[in-house]
């Protein structure tokens, strides 16, 4: 048996999934978080079936892409049942999608959920007349706590045997008419071709949406014609165009509705959320709150790390300085050895004490439900540089890591905000390369170096996106972002937030950082460091004046970005970095290190998301801005 | 008094008159529940050319300057 969990984003519908599926997708208080279509297999009470949770969709009419993915999964995989799930404080909007589902003649059972924040919002709703009135069952739950998920399920399976269909809700009798006409005309073929029932066919059509009428077109080209002039029959009585017509139509139906069973009391005083958003959103002091929550965010992160970080690194040494009274340091196994131990304490030294409290930081701050309001905030900022406020989220995820922002680009609807974004959202420091900045710029040219970089890295991002934004203008209207309650985070959603993403850096960057290490040990132990050295050298040392010796560490950059450090320790044989290499020296190769291409985990999501030709776009546009910087960094050193 | 969005000041209470431009934009729009003859009431003013904060059918949804001045509005004494 197959189940689909069907809802408008922010509706708790990864949060259902997770609480009977285990963790196998993140939730968190932000819209489109789903980016995939995530299916497992649940043993519930003895049943078992197939749930699959697909990402939040407002309404069947749209021309965005994950929507049109979520649509077009539930026409053509045919589940055994749709759980509608609601967030019950909005239930007035929430019933546009239940009404359109209603059409599809799935069986489907719609869930209630956040029956706690609707008491809150005082909205008293009548279960069992909504029940009664879309003639399908209704179940109340507070997802978060698990509270009505059984009752949920086992009323889901025992609806899908059943195989029961709503009520379908009827226009006012002139839309109708003009309704059943092309539903008449559509039920001779195409509709059947298409999949869908020729009525939610009909409508859809007459609100112009532009997949549905491409295929109609293929399938029966003859057949626009009639589409068209049924279009323009309803316009003309209503003095209105027909997608309106038909969308007001089913708005009003959805209000009717929700009149008739729910109450809506006058919420006693103000809410905590309208205390705290007058200043959150206000207009000036919004942004001094903004600036203060990301500078104690990442304060907190590196003081955190700092700490944790020096103890457990001086404890690798002590282990690493007995190693040559029992092994000969001229030994293959010594060398082996030494790498697995530099790969192993560069994951739990290093990036460990730095990752952990950023994931808290970040999973706290999206449960909360703050980035959105951060969006809103930044759209008129971003948009000098071509970008709407969405984007401000990729950028702060990449501070941690460009992988988790890369996958956060896909809330963008269109195709060049996602391409923009992707391409600039690589050339922020992330975590591991922000461990170079403090490695080799804070601790031995000062902080104020280090916040410059900081400065300049922010500088040189925007200067990139008018680039772009000029060769790729920006023709939309701008955003339309919800904004969804604020919410106490619950912890056990947050620690396994953590862990989930965690364990991605434990299965696939630490075993590849250890291989690394590995692979370099022996590289040195065969001197074949050497040669690559010897190839990269005329843009090393030649072009950018740097130690011949960092050529391989760039390479392994590449691989994974936390390599960078542990590698250079490694080719130049100390950590004082200061004995080896000169102040311009530091500077140009953190530069450098700091744009040039993204580690191969970023690449990979690159491709996934922008596709191949953006990909290696990126490629080329990120060495030539870390050329062009580091360029700049030598002359400016050699001027001073 | 008819008007757009981004016009309005900080907790003025208004009525959706009509929404300007092709049926993507109120597409978009009607997905987040602003529809025609719909109330809604400003939170934060666009100043600036900044966007425009709005409470509609109990929920907030922050629309863009763009988009704002598409959407033609009229005050309501209250809500």
């Amino acid at each position: 048996m197959k189940i689909v969990l069907v809802g408008q984003p922010n509706c708790g519908k990864s949060a259902l999934f997770n609480s009977v599926a285990g963790y196998k997708t993140i939730v968190s208080n932000f819209p489109g978080t789903t980016v995939d279509f995530i299916t497992s297999r649940v043993n519930l009470n003895g049943a078992s079936f197939t749930l699959v949770d697909l990402p939040g969709i407002y309404s069947l009419s749209t021309s965005e892409t994950e929507e049109l993915l979520a649509r077009h999964y539930l026409i053509h995989e045919k589940p055994d049942l749709v759980i509608n799930i609601m967030d019950a404080s909005v239930l007035s909007r929430s019933l546009e999608l239940t009404l359109e589902l209603l059409e599809l003649r799935v069986p489907l059972v719609v869930c209630l959920n956040m029956m706690d924040e609707a008491a809150r919002k005082g909205v008293e709703i009548d279960v069992e007349h909504l029940s009664r009135d879309l003639g399908i069952p209704v179940v109340p739950t507070i997802a978060t706590r698990g509270q009505g998920v059984p009752e949920l399920f086992q009323t889901a399976i025992e609806t899908a045997k059943r195989g029961k269909t709503g009520k379908i809700f009827f226009l006012s009798l002139d839309v109708e008419r003009v309704v059943s006409e092309l539903a008449g005309i559509l039920g001779q073929g195409t509709a059947g071709k298409m999949k869908l029932p020729p009525r939610i066919l009909a409508i859809k059509l007459l609100e112009k949406d532009e997949e549905f009428e491409k295929r109609v077109g293929e399938i029966q080209p003859g057949l626009i014609s009639d589409i068209e002039r049924l279009r323009r029959n309803l316009a003309e009585c209503h003095g209105r165009p027909s997608d309106v017509v038909v969308s007001s139509e089913r708005h009003s139906l959805a209000m009717n509705l929700f009149e008739h069973v729910a109450k809506v009391k006058a919420r006693t005083g103000k809410s905590l959320r309208d205390q705290v958003d007058k200043y959150r959103m206000h207009p000036y002091l919004g942004y001094v709150f903004l600036a203060g929550i990301l500078f104690t965010f990442f304060w907190l992160v590196f003081s955190v790390g700092k700490h944790v970080e020096e103890p457990l690194l001086a404890l690798f040494e002590t282990f690493a300085e007995y190693l040559p009274n029992h092994l000969s340091d001229e030994s293959f196994f010594f060398n082996i050895l030494n790498g697995l131990i530099q790969g192993f304490s560069g994951g739990i030294g290093i990036v460990l004490p730095y990752l952990i409290p950023f994931l808290l930081g970040l999973a706290l701050l999206e449960d909360i439900g703050y980035l959105p309001r951060a969006a809103f905030l930044m759209d008129s900022i971003m948009h000098s540089i071509g970008l709407h406020g969405k984007s401000i989220i990729p950028f702060v995820l990449s501070y941690g890591c460009n992988v988790p922002a890369i996958m956060g680009v896909r809330i963008m609807e269109r195709a060049r905000d996602r391409f923009i974004t992707s391409v600039l959202v690589t050339l922020i420091p992330c975590a591991a390369r922000t461990t170079i900045i403090f490695a080799l710029v804070a601790f031995y040219l000062g902080p104020i170096q280090a916040l410059g970089l900081y400065v300049l890295n922010i500088v040189v991002i925007a200067g990139a996106g008018k680039i772009l934004s000029h060769y790729m203008p920006d023709l939309s209207p701008g955003m339309i972002l919800e904004m969804p309650s604020y919410k106490v985070p619950e912890w056990s959603t947050v620690v396994r937030k953590i862990w989930f993403r965690l364990r991605e850096f434990i299965v696939i960057a630490w075993p590849l950082l250890i291989v690394g290490s590995v692979i370099l040990s022996v590289l040195e132990f065969l001197h074949l460091s050497e040669p690559i050295n010897g190839i990269l050298s005329p843009f090393t040392s030649g072009l950018l004046g740097l130690p011949p010796e960092v050529g391989i560490t760039l390479i392994f950059g590449i691989l994974r970005k936390e390599l960078t450090i542990i590698m250079l320790v490694q080719a130049l044989g100390t950590s004082n970095f200061d004995a080896v290499m000169t102040a311009q020296q530091m500077m140009v190769f953190t530069v450098f290190s700091l744009f040039y291409i993204p580690c191969l985990a970023t690449l990979g999501m690159l491709r996934s998301t922008i596709g191949n030709r953006g990909m290696l776009f990126t490629l080329f546009f990120n060495t030539a801005v870390g050329t062009l910087m580091a360029l700049a960094f030598r002359g400016l050193y050699a001027v001073l | 008094m008819i008007t757009t969005l981004e016009k309005l000041e900080r907790d003025t209470p208004a009525v959706v008159k009509q929404i300007h431009g092709g049926h993507r934009i109120r597409q978009t729009l009607g997905r987040l529940g602003v529809h025609p003859q719909d109330r809604l009431t400003v939170l934060r003013s666009g100043f600036l050319g900044g966007p425009v904060l709005i409470e509609i059918h109990g929920t907030e949804v922050g629309i863009g300057h763009g988009m704002a001045v598409r959407i033609e509005v009229e005050v309501t004494e209250s809500s």
